[in-house]
């Protein structure tokens, strides 16, 4: 076979449909990562359109344009937009086209979960579009604080759409993390150990690793504060013994670490792009794999600095006030790997490199302003006034938005295999960013001569409105940089002027393969032996399309990719990817039916959309494994591997432990909340404690040790040839103990409203039901397998994933009848 | 100070950048790992790590120090007010003086500490006089202790800092800081 | 996969020492001040985060050499400066106010 009829062949099977049925049916990573990052510039110009309409009211004082009902929402939406539907997004759709690129590998872990998290997005943001447009948009600033944002505050259905369409969307961010953190692990191209990954590899694993414990904190908080709106359930009313502080401390926790979600991406692009520009290596690549890391994890143990006006013991805020001191030293460790790296390489100014520039200036800045809050009595003076806003700007402009400026300039050749035409992007370049500091530079000093952040207007003789005035007109400059730089991707897209198939002359393997980027990526998968596996081999691209990598030639018209061993980056096993299907989309649109329901609090449609999910997800997973073991594969260059289904360690269960850590993140901060209320809520203890007959939590007991030994007995026949069918029965035995044992919790409790225990309860005991109701699916749909033939002894990894399930529901249902009952016990 | 100590490093980072660009001769010896190590010392070690650590241990240090002395301790002649924020006005009392109770003017003795008990009877507002002290939040169910002092008599403009919705903007009171003559008759009732 | 739990390992135990410290002040503020405990706590939580990096040298639970090794030992050594670090305040600042 040469290389154009394999180039004909792979096209043939990795191809999505042709037309508008391809937008709704494709699986492939390069279409929904062009798809993310399409929606997720929309929303950008969305929110600078409320920003503009912001500017527009502040530019002078006692304006007339807005009152402060409308403006309330518009600032609300600006945050909201930007944080959740365009920053997140934006690293997804970046993540998700180039990541298997970077990595040398074919697609994702999860092509259809892919699809299923950008229906999400796009179905859950049009809720909040929806709601902007009709005048009923969440008007309590991008935070959501209770009381203003519940029921007392917020009557309406505004704050309604801000928790149940964020928490929609946010189904998108975990899944593109549960993926993106599985492919980085297993979905490699031969040999590349976890030391050879490129950098960006490293940022989007921590990333990833991030959005799995961040985003969890707000979906409780989000499902809370719903739940209290909705039924009464009063988690933040401190008169039934809630308080409002417990949503700051979930929402910080969430949204701390959210900003180091949003500027590690950043971060992952300068050192991938900056060496290519200064024609070297990065400096200090473990150093900086140090300092990733260490950012990541630091970043969960500073969210209280956002909450230093709240009232906190001062050695609290102290601990705060350190540990956010401590994290500018990561931050320092990586600006400095990169001014080292320009010194030692041969820098040359082209456009991307002048946006990394703009970065440099302006997110030292911000950084600078950051540590200055840091300090707990300055941050006394400055908190909510226009310094905070001045400082946020600085560091997510400068630190994520002028680097993905950079990463559009770099990588638009390879997206379209095209030059660019007119220069119109060193225009933009300096409009942007003269319009950029002239909006906030001053913006710190109105702030600390007093003007709050979140007003609608001020009065004339504040000494603010010159500053203001300033603010106002370069923010149009910087729109109209903006403007041209969407001006500038349109010619692009337009004219045909074909471009080099390298033009910065980088090392990585994305420019491995024919631009524009093949449906398949790779003819045939690479062997590396270092970083910059293409420096060291320019002719890797022309070996690749002749078909000497592995899987160089198409099995039975299916698509395949390697995964390896985490470390070593050996291979291991053959994945088959599933072909194109509407079953993402359907089922995120049935997941929205569950959304919907809550919002319109048209509730019998919650239960129902729910059954339509699980129907969806059985149908789902059942199109994948075989019914007959197949035994090892050739994958070209004389490797024999087995497919992944046959493998101890399939890709979904890797999926299932990372889901399984976001899951656990959420009920670990449900317990924190219940510690929280109980030791900080006024208005405890409350009117009685849950008791219940202690033969159900021996019940419950029994039924956490039986469940978990069953289906290792179920696993362990397996193995040996025989029947997995009794050991699944005793699985489901045990199970149902677990569901009985979990029931009891709302049910000595009658009523959730009456206090917040009571509230509290209901949410545990509702989510150690939920599992143990998930366990019993899972199990029962193993029995159907285990007939169907899909289960022997090679081909367990199914029964090793629903045995993770179980251990987790048993274990949470211990954890919630203790937390419980205990209480009662011991009184 | 925390300008010029910014200011100053902003311009060591764009200086080092920007001389990073400077040209350089067209025969560079090829990196090796000899220079590579040099590198990282001077640029990780001593600039990425040392640097940073010692100004910002410096600077935490210094801003607890600070944050001690504006904690609420025992004084001799200390003076207690209370304030209750709503939307959208505050009502000041004096548990000191029962009964007494003022709206949107708070009075208070010059040259001596005063703590202000802050609470709030709806949503979360703040307490800010910028003059006289940092913010403390008004958060329901809980009563925040402030600590001020005005060096001088005369009126003190003060603000909530917590956006509360739409009468957020005009959500705002006065101190009144009396000399010991007028804080007198305040007391005894025969001052407004 | 043992790699990545050597990488993270060391910084999430200091996350949970110092949640952990977070939350003891708080029940000691609401219970009983008593600084001596929590700052026994606190040494008692420095020591335990050296325990990672002695492990982490070892052959039985080290990485055997190279990258990981490396990375693994200076994100131990993180974890230790920092739960020094960000909780030295127990030693020595006002306590509940």
């Amino acid at each position: 076979m040469n290389a154009l009829r394999r180039h004909r062949e792979l096209s043939r099977i990795w191809a999505s449909d042709p037309g508008w049925r391809g937008l709704l049916t494709t699986v492939n990573h390069t279409d929904l990562g062009r798809m993310f990052l399409a929606v997720a510039v929309t929303y950008f110009f969305i929110g600078g359109i409320l920003a503009m309409l912001i500017r527009a009211q502040l530019a002078s004082p006692r304006s007339p344009f807005m009152g402060p009902e409308i403006y309330n929402q518009i600032f609300t939406m600006h945050g909201t937009i930007m944080m959740f539907l365009f920053a997140i997004p934006l690293f997804e759709g970046l993540a998700v086209y180039f990541l298997p690129k970077l990595l040398g590998a074919r697609d994702l872990a999860f092509p259809r979960l892919t699809a299923y998290g950008f229906w999400c997005y796009v179905f859950g943001g049009s809720m909040l579009l929806f709601a902007l447009l009709a005048g009923i948009a969440p008007d309590s600033g991008w935070f959501m604080y209770p009381p203003l944002s519940s029921t007392l505050g917020s009557p309406g259905i505004n704050s309604d759409f801000w928790l149940i369409g964020i928490t929609f969307v946010e189904i998108s961010a975990i899944c593109a993390a549960v993926e993106i953190t599985v492919s980085i692990l297993r979905y490699r191209a031969a040999g590349m150990s976890l030391s050879r990954m490129p950098i960006f590899a490293w940022y989007a694993l921590v990333t990833s690793l991030m959005i799995l414990t961040g985003f969890p904190p707000l979906i409780l908080g989000s499902l809370l504060l719903e739940l209290e709106r909705a039924f009464g359930m009063p988690f933040f009313q401190v008169e039934h013994g809630g308080d409002s502080l417990l949503w700051q401390h979930l929402f910080w926790l969430f949204g701390h670490p959210e900003v180091y979600i949003i500027f590690l991406p950043a971060a992952g692009v300068i050192s991938t792009i900056l060496p290519v520009m200064a024609r070297t290596t990065l400096l200090g690549y473990g150093w900086v794999v140090v300092a990733a890391i260490s950012l990541g994890v630091l970043s969960f143990s500073i969210w209280v600095h956002h909450m230093f006006a709240t009232g906190i013991p001062h050695m609290a805020l102290a601990f705060f006030s350190a540990a956010s001191t401590l994290v500018a030293v990561p931050t320092g460790i990586q600006i400095f790997a990169w001014l080292g790296t320009i010194w030692k390489g041969r820098p040359q100014m082209h456009l991307p490199m002048l946006w990394i520039v703009g970065f440099f200036a302006t997110f030292v800045i911000g950084g600078l302003t950051g540590v200055m809050v840091a300090v707990v009595p300055f941050d006394w003076q400055v908190h909510d006034t226009a310094f905070i806003t001045a400082h946020l700007h600085y560091v997510l402009v400068g630190g994520f938005v002028f680097p993905m400026l950079a990463a559009l300039y770099y990588w638009m050749p390879h997206m379209t295999g095209r030059k660019r035409f007119f220069k119109l992007g060193e225009t933009a370049f300096w409009l942007v960013f003269t319009g950029f500091h002239g909006t906030f530079l001053l913006m710190h000093w109105v702030g600390l001569l007093g003007q709050r952040r979140r007003i609608d207007t001020y009065d004339v003789g504040s000494g603010w409105e010159v500053i203001n005035l300033i603010s106002s007109v370069f923010s149009f400059v910087m729109a109209i940089g903006f403007a041209l730089i969407l001006i500038d991707v349109i010619i692009h897209a337009v004219i045909r002027s074909r471009g080099p198939r390298n033009p910065w002359g980088a090392g990585s393997l994305e420019w491995a393969m024919p631009i524009p980027p093949p449906p398949y990526n790779f003819a045939s998968l690479p062997e590396v032996a270092s970083r910059d596996a293409l420096a060291k081999s320019p002719d890797l691209a022309l070996h690749l399309a002749k078909g000497e990598g592995y899987l160089g030639t198409p099995r039975d018209g299916l698509r395949e990719t390697l995964t390896v061993d985490t470390a070593t980056g050996r291979p291991n096993g053959i994945v088959v990817f599933p072909k194109n299907t509407a079953l993402p989309i359907l089922m995120a649109f049935v997941t929205g039916g569950i959304f919907l329901g809550m919002l319109i609090k048209a509730y019998w449609l919650v239960p129902l959309a729910g059954a339509g999910v699980v129907a969806f997800a059985l149908r789902w997973v059942w199109g994948l494994g075989h019914r007959r073991d197949r035994g090892l594969q050739d994958a070209g260059r004389g490797l024999m591997l087995p497919f992944a289904s046959e493998t101890a360690d399939p890709p979904g269960w890797w999926g299932s432990v990372f889901l399984l850590i976001a899951n656990a993140t959420f009920f670990g901060c449900l317990i924190f909340g219940y510690a929280f209320l109980w030791t900080v809520a006024p208005n405890w203890p409350p009117p009685a404690w849950a008791v219940t007959d202690l033969r159900w939590l021996g019940l419950a007991l029994a039924g956490a040790v039986t469940a978990p030994l069953a289906i290792r007995w179920a696993t362990v026949a397996l193995g040996r040839d025989r029947s997995a069918l009794p050991g699944l029965v005793a699985t489901l035995t045990g199970v149902g103990a677990l569901l009985a044992g979990a029931a009891t919790i709302p049910l000595s409790l009658p009523d959730p409203t009456r206090h917040a225990y009571d509230a509290t309860l209901w949410v545990i005991g509702g989510y150690a039901l939920f599992h143990a109701a998930l366990a019993a699916l899972m199990t029962g749909f193993l029995v159907a397998r285990a007939t169907a033939g899909f289960l022997s002894a090679r081909r367990l990894g199914e029964a090793r994933i629903v045995r993770l399930w179980v251990d987790y529901a048993a274990l949470v249902t211990l954890a919630a009848l203790a937390a419980a009952f205990a209480p009662g016990l011991l009184s | 100070m925390l300008l010029a100590g910014a200011g100053l490093i902003f311009v060591l980072v764009m200086a080092l950048l920007l001389l990073a660009f400077r040209a350089r001769g067209a025969d560079e010896p090829a990196a090796d790992a000899r220079h590579e190590r040099r590198h990282e010392r001077r640029w990780i070690i001593g600039l990425g790590l040392v640097f940073p650590v010692t100004v910002l241990s410096a600077l935490l240090a210094y801003g607890l120090v600070i944050g001690e002395r504006l904690l609420p301790r025992t004084a001799p002649d200390l003076v207690t007010v209370e304030a209750e924020a709503r939307q959208w006005a505050w009502r000041f009392a004096y548990p000191d003086l029962p009964g007494r109770e003022t709206e949107d003017i708070l009075h208070i003795p010059a040259g001596r500490p005063v703590d202000v008990l802050i609470t709030t009877v709806d949503v979360i507002h703040s307490f800010w006089v910028p003059r006289l002290a940092g913010k403390l939040d008004a958060i329901p169910g809980h009563v925040n202790v402030l600590r001020l002092e005005a060096d001088a008599p005369g009126d003190y403009a003060g603000v909530s800092a917590e956006f509360s919705g739409t009468g957020y903007r005009n959500h705002r009171f006065t101190v009144t800081a009396h000399d010991a003559a007028g804080w007198s008759a305040f007391v005894a009732g025969t001052a407004p | 996969m043992t790699d990545v739990i050597r990488l993270f390992g060391p910084l999430l135990l200091w996350l949970a020492s110092f949640s952990a410290i977070y939350g003891l002040q708080g029940v000691l503020c609401a219970g009983g001040w008593n600084r001596t405990v929590l700052v026994a706590a606190w040494v008692f939580v420095v020591a335990l985060q050296v325990v990672p990096l002695i492990l982490l040298s070892t052959e039985r639970f080290g990485a055997s050499a190279g990258f990981i090794r490396r990375t693994s030992l200076a994100l131990a050594v993180v974890g230790v400066v920092a739960v020094i670090w960000t909780l030295a305040p127990v030693a020595f600042l006002t306590a509940c106010v």
